[in-house]
């Protein structure tokens, strides 16, 4: 099964329970789960089911394109199934069934791992579910987003794109996963890897990129007093990417760090708080008729 | 007599959590029956990631039937002078439900009242049971929480479903929508074999994805359990999984079998399998602690060693199903084991081509606490503590060169790429870079050394050099943090400062002598004053030997130092930890010697003695004993007995032999007991009494050179 076959398969497989297949968020995201998709439906009382792949950066996961498994860009495949249903742990088994995995010739893992964004105010409470001692799922119970207590809470669930397809393929390390018939993964994203390294690790400059953190963040502020939520939101992202890459520069103290995402924290914490009053001003519409 | 069983279907709970939870669950369920008067013969327990179970034997299907007794009024009230019933008897009957002649008059405290006695019978064990089931369930506590639906219960992870049983009866109750019931869930991926149980066919085990299964009766919970591919008892899949990884590791090497691990896999399946596996040759040239950290933590694999303990390309590691597939499964592993292996590589050969001194360098950007700066200011404190303990120890040239050398390095590892992705090797990282820089080779030790002891029990630094820099190390955080007042209190120690306190105490016990308050003013004066906020040296001193006592009894307490010999001892003074040690191994050889239980006595005596002179309003004034004063022989004898005992009590102590000191100190008890029999101290005459309570205060110093006596023997009377 190539990459582009997998999530081909999981599109299907989850758009035939219900969900409504989003496309990636157009900024760089940290997580999948900051898609706004994710973020702001896992807010209030609402039900919600999305699935979606999504190109996640983290800066610091950079191996200039040397290690077989971890690099800076990847892709996530997240589901956000909201109210969290019964049976999210065997549904989710089901697709890796569908995906052309028999369980009983595996070893399938549920590995406890709480997942957490501290810039989001983010938690969630579950595993990494391992497949032949591979990490390649999240699974989590999110019980908290932008600090706010989730009722109900919502189950997300994010394959690891190329971890699955390494399995399936049964090749040793992303760079020679089949992308489509005749085009290998490191084809498409091998040079593209190396030279983000280079930036990010050489090349970016702190200053300018402190300066980028701050004007995102007054932009942010902006758009809160206008009472502009989304647009708001897509600022925090970008104050959020950005401290990421400082980050990966060793460029922040451990003080520096912790005021800066206290700082986008509490813009993700507006945002959500602005959103949520908007939904409850439209009467949540999508609120089943009891 | 019946079985009760009650079991807790769960999403997979977290491994660590699992055992604290079934000893809860197990005390919870064992209480309930107790007070609601259920014997019941045992109670053991069951558990999987995906189930807490409880099993009690020999429950009695009811309670025993009982009396109740309701009081009514007093005798006094109850009958009139012909000894007739009054209204108010008959009152009390009708409210009862009860015939006149049914009402009983008793002797109480208090005196005489009218009884109704009413049966209870006792209630059906299911009922009574399905009442606090739940509240068992309920009340269990995990050391995080979570919710998974707006319902209000909170549990380790979601749970799923809920079996209990008495017998072949279900105990009905619902918990959080749940219902309980007989079905049970058996193992997720390898479902049911056909013909188990009555187990249904092929098809639908298909149509079984939950693969359900029920329970007839409670006594047969682990049986069936075992037909679905669970191994319910954790103590016996710990086993299996011992011997299938003793028996696979036999035929390459040993494998470095450790219990945590074991316990951590074990209660992270069901149905174990162990099989072994290998890796590229090449990656052993990685420092042997990160392979095995690796292998040991992240994925949870034994490391196997040759017989002279040489790691070897190969592992053993568990899954959780049967045999099928199971070349699949290795081959898995083994690409994710190299995996995280060349993510080793990728960190050490970056790591490699930065130069040692400019890993030093780096340290500047990296904070050791915010308000104590950085981890480059901690480096230099260490080198000149390192300086400053060498001096006081006078260790040799060699030894000298080597801790400056390593103090400086110490820290230099935790500004490394691996630090990020393994920092439990912090010391063991910095010894292989320093190695590979080319620094000496007790240089690179005691770097890893420094860290020493890293948790209870651990070993001690092996070397010299280790031993002082890890003192320097310990005096260094403790005082910084007491000189912020980031003091612990109750359970609250984020940054184990009290590991801190006993690895340091744990050292100087067994170092040569050091004064304590030399050390804590060492390391202050070096900090230099850190603005608003930063406590005085003289707070840093009380509130830093107070917190080192409690470690210090705790050391004294694990050589066999009684708790009240400690107190003794260390109320009289412990600035030198390590004569406070045999100050205390020589008074906890002789206190219950006979001899020096006269030596205790006296000790009491003259203590008693001045604690009344000090509360009674005949203040005495200090100062010297004046010889022409002492009208008494026994006097002039206990003067005399002092003055030889001095010197040589004075020498001892510096000779550091705390034994000679006790036998001086014994020998001085007979001219005091003399003393104290004959001569009235608290005499009328001011000069007098003063000049006698003068010489008690001179011989009481002599006795807490070596520790509180009087309140030794006070105790033991």
């Amino acid at each position: 099964m190539t990459l582009q076959e997998l999530f081909l398969a999981l599109d299907r497989f989850w758009a035939a329970r219900g969900c409504a297949l989003l496309q990636p968020h157009d900024g760089a995201l940290g997580a999948a789960a900051m898609h706004p998709g994710a973020f702001f439906r896992a807010l209030g009382p609402e039900p919600w089911r999305a699935a979606y792949a999504q190109p996640t950066r983290r800066p610091a996961d950079g191996r200039y394109a040397r290690s077989p498994d971890r690099a800076q860009r990847y892709y996530s495949y997240l589901v956000v199934l909201k109210p969290s249903p019964d049976d999210a742990q065997e549904v989710y088994l089901e697709s890796l069934s569908q995906l052309g995995i028999p369980l009983r010739r595996h070893d399938v893992r549920f590995v406890d791992d709480d997942w957490e964004s501290a810039s989001l105010g983010a938690a969630g409470v579950g595993w990494e579910v391992r497949l032949d001692g591979m990490a390649v799922t999240r699974f989590a119970y999110l019980q908290q987003m932008a600090s706010i207590a989730l009722r109900p809470a919502s189950v997300a669930i994010t394959y690891g794109a190329e971890r699955l397809a390494m399995l399936l393929q049964g090749v040793g390390s992303l760079w020679d996963l089949e992308w489509a018939p005749g085009i290998r993964y490191g084809e498409i994203g091998l040079h593209a890897e190396a030279s983000w390294c280079r930036y990010q690790f050489e090349v970016a400059d702190t200053e300018r990129l402190s300066a980028w953190l701050a004007a995102a963040e007054a932009e942010a502020t902006a758009a809160l007093a206008a009472g502009l939520v989304v647009p708001a939101y897509d600022c925090a992202l970008r104050c959020a990417h950005a401290l990421s890459l400082l980050e990966s520069r060793g460029a922040l103290g451990t003080t520096e760090r912790a005021t800066a995402v206290e700082r986008v924290r509490r813009l993700a914490r507006q945002c959500a708080e602005g959103y949520l009053a908007e939904r409850e001003r439209l009467g949540f519409p999508l609120m089943q008729p009891a | 007599m019946g079985d009760l069983v009650l079991e807790i279907g769960t999403e997979e709970l977290p491994a660590t959590w699992i055992a604290p939870a079934l000893a809860q669950l197990s005390e919870a369920v064992a209480d309930r029956l107790r007070r609601e008067n259920l014997r019941f013969q045992d109670a053991r327990t069951y558990g999987t990631p995906r189930r807490l179970a409880v099993l009690c034997g020999g429950v009695i299907p009811r309670q025993p039937d009982t009396v109740i007794e309701v009081r009514g009024p007093s005798a006094k009230q109850s009958f009139d002078a012909e000894g007739n019933y009054t209204s108010a008897a008959f009152g009390f009957a009708r409210s009862q439900d009860v015939f006149p002649e049914d009402l009983k008059v008793k002797r109480v405290a208090g005196g005489e009242y009218l009884f109704v006695e009413r049966p209870r019978p006792g209630r059906p064990t299911v009922e009574v049971a399905a009442a606090f089931l739940p509240e068992v369930i309920r009340d269990l506590t995990f050391p995080k929480m979570m919710r998974w639906d707006a319902g209000g219960l909170r549990f380790a992870r979601p749970i799923r479903w809920l079996l209990a049983l008495y017998d072949a009866d279900v105990i009905p109750f619902e918990l959080d929508g749940i219902r309980s019931g007989r079905t049970t869930r058996g193992h997720r991926y390898l479902g049911l074999r056909i013909g188990d149980c009555r187990s249904p066919n092929l098809q639908s085990a298909i149509s079984n994805p939950q693969s359900t299964i029920e329970v007839r009766e409670a006594g047969r919970y682990a049986a069936v359990l075992r037909s679905a591919h669970v191994v319910a008892d954790p103590e016996e899949r710990r086993e299996r999984i011992r011997r299938q990884v003793e028996a696979l590791a036999r035929e390459r090497g040993a494998a470095l079998l450790e219990e945590d691990l074991l316990g951590e896999i074990t209660f992270g399946v069901e149905h174990p399998t162990a099989f072994p596996g290998s890796f590229d040759p090449q990656f052993l040239a990685l420092p042997r602690e990160a392979l095995i950290l690796v292998m040991r933590k992240r994925q949870q694999y034994f490391p196997l060693a040759d017989a002279e303990g040489r790691l070897l390309p190969h592992f053993i590691a568990v899954r959780d199903g049967g045999e099928e597939g199971l070349d699949q499964v290795r081959a898995g592993n083994e690409r994710m084991l190299s995996a995280r292996f060349a993510d080793v590589r990728f960190f050490c050969e970056e790591d490699l081509r930065t130069p040692l001194p400019r890993r030093v360098e780096q340290l500047r950007r990296l904070l050791f606490q915010e308000r104590l700066g950085s981890l480059y200011e901690k480096a230099e404190r260490l080198a000149a503590l390192a300086g400053f303990l060498c001096d006081v120890w006078s260790v040799e040239e060699s030894i000298r060169r080597t801790v400056l050398a390593a103090a400086w390095l110490a820290k230099a590892d935790l500004a490394s790429g691996v630090m990020k992705e393994l920092p439990e090797l912090q010391g063991t990282i910095g010894r292989e870079y320093a190695l590979r820089a080319g620094e000496p080779e007790a240089v690179a030790d005691a770097i890893a050394d420094h860290y020493r002891p890293r948790f209870p029990g651990d070993a001690l630094p092996a070397t010299e050099a280790g031993r002082i820099l890890s003192v320097a190390d310990r005096a260094d955080t403790l005082v910084g943090y007491f000189g912020i007042g980031m003091v612990p209190a109750g359970s609250q120690d984020p940054h184990a400062l009290r590991h801190q306190a006993a690895g340091l105490v744990s050292i100087l016990v067994e170092a040569p002598p050091l004064a304590l308050p030399d050390l804590i003013e060492g390391v202050y004066s070096l900090y230099g004053d850190r603005g608003a906020g930063w406590r005085s040296r003289e707070v840093v001193q009380a509130t830093l030997m107070d917190f080192l006592r409690l470690r210090l009894e705790n050391a004294l307490a694990e050589r066999g130092i009684r708790p009240d010999t400690a107190d003794a001892i260390l109320d009289a003074g412990f600035e030198d930890i390590q004569f406070t040690l045999s100050r205390a191994r020589a008074l906890e050889s002789v206190r219950d010697d006979p001899a020096f239980a006269r030596a205790l006595s006296a000790a009491a005596r003259v203590e008693n003695l001045l604690r009344f002179a000090a509360r009674s309003e005949l203040v005495h004034v200090p100062g010297e004993v004046q010889i022409d004063l002492l009208e008494e022989d026994a006097e002039r004898e206990l003067y005399g007995a002092y003055l030889d005992a001095h010197p040589r009590v004075a020498d001892a102590v510096r000779r550091v032999d705390p034994g000679a000191v006790l036998r001086h100190l014994g020998e001085l008890a007979p001219a005091v007991e003399e003393f104290l029999d004959t001569v009235l101290v608290m005499s009328d005459d001011e000069v007098l009494r003063t000049n006698r309570l003068r010489l008690l205060t001179e011989v009481n110093a002599l006795f807490l050179r070596i520790g509180d006596l009087g309140r030794l023997a006070a105790d033991a009377a």
